[in-house]
């Protein structure tokens, strides 16, 4: 999944997610315009990520990796919460957006909406990019190789 | 990081020499403040960020 080295034979395209933690919010100062960026501690992809037999992704937020790309635009992360699995307290489950209720008309019960709420390890590429404040253009998104998450662990 | 550095030097001709006429790859080419802002919260994409220290600072 990763891109191992520059030697690699074979390498293959594909999206894929990083998760991490942000650790310090920059705003790059050009003058005219700012650019701000999210300097994170991301989880090694090959050993920090698995998804377990339900389709949940789980995270070792021990497992650091990419350590020499630690910035991304703010506008290319997506929110995700981390969640303590008490049976197994090194993996925790990556939950994805926020929960979204209404109120069911004829009983009055909250109806969850939880399309969304459990990640697959593949998020959707992210369709909402509307904000486009830092001068980037959506070919930034087509041609890029990854996806990036970055979340508040809780 | 050879390339990172490659590249730049690429940009700000390209960009500089060659008078290019978009103001904000101008900017870019100039490179930014070496004062830069932090924030230990941001808005964007719909979502709020917090950077992870002060994340812990908050409560269920």
């Amino acid at each position: 999944m990763d891109f191992a080295s520059s030697k690699d034979n074979y390498p293959v395209m594909a999206i894929i997610s990083y998760f991490g933690v942000i650790e310090e919010i920059w705003e790059v100062d050009y003058v005219k315009f700012k650019v701000p960026v999210f300097k994170c501690k991301w989880v090694s992809c090959n050993i920090g990520v698995h998804v377990d037999n339900l389709g949940f992704t789980l995270v070792d937020l021990t497992k650091i990796g990419s350590k020499k790309d630690p910035f991304i635009m703010a506008f290319q992360a997506k929110q995700v919460f981390y969640v303590k699995d008490p049976f197994n307290e090194r993996w925790l489950v990556v939950i994805q957006g926020r929960t979204e209720y209404d109120v069911d008309n004829h009983d009055n019960s909250i109806v969850q909406h939880a399309d969304n709420s459990f990640s697959r390890h593949l998020l959707p590429i992210n369709d909402e990019n509307d904000i486009d404040e830092v001068h980037a253009t959506q070919s930034d998104y087509n041609e890029g190789i990854w996806e990036n998450i970055v979340t508040l662990p809780e | 990081m050879n390339i990172i550095r490659h590249f730049l030097k690429w940009f700000k001709q390209i960009v500089l020499e060659k008078d290019c006429d978009v103001d904000e790859l101008k900017w870019l080419a100039r490179g930014p403040n070496f004062d830069v802002i932090t924030w230990s919260g941001y808005d964007i994409n719909k979502f709020s960020f917090y950077i992870n220290t002060e994340d812990q600072k908050s409560t269920m």
